[in-house]
């Protein structure tokens, strides 16, 4: 049995404690927050506590480090040091070198496994759209562009997102970081960053709205648009490839408001063809079930278990997409 | 289970030409009459949900069709036996009238608004799950070679089960031909139309269970009972017809046949349900849909009543993939 600690018990901290506690080989030990602990779930073994050094100095085998950014890094070093399983939530700091510490520690600490949660990559949309371009039925993909955003969330003019020194980014490094990473997965690394962050509506001293273009030397280019100003919640990708072309839209989550997953998938139409060209053929899958949590864990655990190097939300794509993200504020900076 | 809903732009005409259809109509009508006239062979029980509650609706060549009262499925009560069916199909002139008259002046269209979207669905699924492995796949009593031609994986091996196609030796090579005593297992069974045409569908989805490998997957397509022209039209719909549909099952009653299966989708991407009510002679009898035909005249207007079916799952064609638990 593997003996988990949860340090962080808010949105994320219950959603992995959710996911945990269905795994048959875990043990929740220990769930730590600063502020009343409302179970989502049982756990009857759990000690609750509010200082997170207990967990970190207790006997417990993983620990899902689920806090503000600032305190990640710290926690997660912390826990690699003691042999420890770490699985911390994105971003993975609240900067490059938050990250470039963790690796380093990471390289330390080699019976450790460390893990990001860059969920998105197990949404069934997403996992069924990466299985078409690994086939390469369709041909290589050509570029990748991404709208992700929402119209702020719940309390959000009081939450620490919007503090610099706690945060470190707004709302490209809080959310746009996901779709960053999914361009990563569907097309390898990405050299040239370009940008404009603005903060156009919140008013804080954080960007809440950004616009990104990536170009990598395949010579793929990549666009993401990440708001805090979509009143309508929206994720969309869209892949366009050789002889077709994927667009991942909704996102099976717990609110629901980012809409149904949907994947389409359509064929480049050729004019021999009888369907009028630029107007070809589509297939719409709505997907009902995600189980996005669950795939995450169960990798995890796997490796674990396996002893296996950790190859899918490791710390190298964490760092992957924390380069762009630096690379994208200086950017902005400069142009500014 | 998930479901998928197509945009293709298709009309009848596209693949079903309208010369040579009435002729095909009588020619199946002549032969059926025959071949189940002397049918002793009488079902009474539903072949989806195996319900004795049914009423009898109507006939059709003279076979009769019941509804059940449970489930919706309609079905041929009076029925032959499943080899003689495939003789039937094999021998039968009115088959061989339709692969020159109809088939063949439609190929194109169907080969790439039908085929080819089958080939894509098909390889969508088994292509993330068994990438790297080499396939064995088969098309279950098949009765036309357009899929099998037009198959585009050659490193993955097609076979055909029984397959009743005319003139068959001289179209396949043996080595793809097989017979059920001799089939071993495979990864994936296509059964194209096929459970609404067998004498016994439960049958041959146990012998599909018994002959898939272990996390095989099982696609089929047909048409549903359940679908808004086969509800609205019933002994009026041209696609209710023997023997290609001595099962036309409910859309819930044919997942009752599924029971050791996991279902991963369900879809009914139908796209000619409205324009199979609009150009049958019963139109009148529907004012709303008379109405949207005849006085909105409104193509965007159809073409997204046809979308809300598909997304409702209510039209009429089917496509269901299994998973073997």
């Amino acid at each position: 049995m593997i003996k988990v600690g949860i340090i962080g018990y808010g949105y994320m901290g219950e959603i992995r404690h959710r996911a945990a506690a269905k795994h048959p080989n875990l043990s929740i030990d220990y769930i730590c927050d600063v502020g009343p602990v409302d179970l989502v779930c049982p756990a009857p073994n759990a000690k609750i506590v509010d200082n997170y050094q207990e967990v970190i100095d207790s006997d417990v085998d993983l620990v899902f480090v689920c806090p503000p950014n600032n305190l990640i890094p710290h926690i997660t070093i912390e826990c690699l040091k003691r042999g420890k399983h770490v699985f911390a939530e994105k971003p993975p700091g609240r900067n490059l070198q938050d990250i470039v510490d963790m690796r380093n520690q990471e390289e330390l600490s080699p019976n450790s496994k460390l893990m990001f949660g860059f969920n998105h990559r197990y949404h069934p949309g997403v996992l069924r759209a990466l299985d078409i371009v690994k086939s390469e039925r369709y041909g290589k993909v050509l570029w990748v562009r991404g709208i992700y955003g929402k119209s702020g969330g719940t309390q959000f003019r009081d939450s620490w997102r919007n503090k610099k020194e706690i945060s470190g980014g707004g709302i490209l490094l809080d959310q746009g970081i996901h779709m960053l990473d999914l361009f990563n997965l569907f097309c390898g690394d990405f050299e040239q960053v370009k940008s404009f962050t603005e903060n156009s509506y919140w008013g804080f001293e954080l960007e809440d709205n950004a616009f990104v273009i990536l170009k990598n030397d395949q010579g793929q280019s990549a666009m993401l648009h990440s708001s805090a100003t979509l009143w309508k919640h929206k994720f969309k990708m869209e892949l366009g490839l050789e002889r077709g072309y994927l667009i991942i839209e909704g996102l099976l989550s717990k609110s629901g408001s980012y809409g149904r997953e949907t994947l389409v998938v359509g064929r480049q139409q050729f004019e021999d063809e009888a369907s009028a060209v630029g107007n070809p053929s589509e297939e719409i899958t709505y997907f009902d079930k995600d189980l996005s949590w669950e795939i995450e864990m169960n990798n995890l655990i796997d490796c674990i278990q396996q002893d296996k190097p950790v190859t899918k939300s490791s710390s190298l794509d964490a760092l992957k997409a924390m380069r762009i993200v630096d690379c994208a504020y200086k950017n902005s900076l400069k142009e500014k | 289970m998930e479901f998928s809903i197509v945009s293709t732009e298709l009309t009848s005409k596209e693949i079903k030409p309208a010369k040579g259809l009435s002729e095909y109509f009588n020619l199946i009508e002549d032969e059926v009459k025959k071949c189940f006239s002397s049918s002793k062979l009488m079902i009474s029980n539903c072949p989806a949900c195996q319900s004795q509650s049914v009423k009898t609706d109507f006939s059709k060549f003279g076979v009769k069709y019941s509804t059940c009262e449970d489930c919706l499925t309609v079905y041929a009560a009076n029925r032959i036996k499943q080899d003689e069916l495939n003789k039937f199909y094999i021998q039968s002139k009115a088959r061989k009238y339709w692969f020159e008259n109809i088939w063949k002046p439609s190929k194109n269209s169907r080969i790439e608004k039908i085929i080819t979207p089958l080939n894509d669905w098909v390889l969508n699924f088994l292509t993330p799950r068994f990438y790297d492995q080499k396939l064995n796949l088969a098309e279950y009593l098949p009765n036309n070679l357009t899929f099998f031609q037009n198959w585009t994986r050659d490193d993955w091996n097609l076979a055909l089960v029984e397959p009743t196609c005319p003139d068959i030796a001289s179209k396949v090579t043996s080595e793809n031909i097989i017979t059920k005593s001799d089939a071993g297992k495979f990864k994936a069974f296509l059964l194209f139309d096929t459970l609404d045409r067998v004498e016994n569908p439960k049958d041959v989805i146990d012998w599909i269970y018994d002959h898939l490998e272990e996390d095989g997957l099982c696609f089929i397509t047909g048409v549903l009972a359940t679908g808004l022209d086969n509800l609205l039209l019933g002994k009026e719909s041209k696609t209710i017809l023997p023997p290609d549909r001595l099962n036309c099952f409910s859309f819930e009653g044919i997942q009752q046949l599924f029971e050791k299966f996991e279902i991963l989708e369900m879809s009914t991407p139908g796209l000619l349900d409205l324009e199979n009510i609009k150009n049958s002679n019963d139109l009148e009898k529907f004012p709303f849909l008379n109405y949207i035909f005849n006085y909105r005249k409104d193509d965007f207007l159809v073409h997204k009543f046809q979308q809300f079916l598909q997304e409702n799952r209510l039209s009429s064609r089917m496509r269901i993939v299994l998973q073997r638990k």
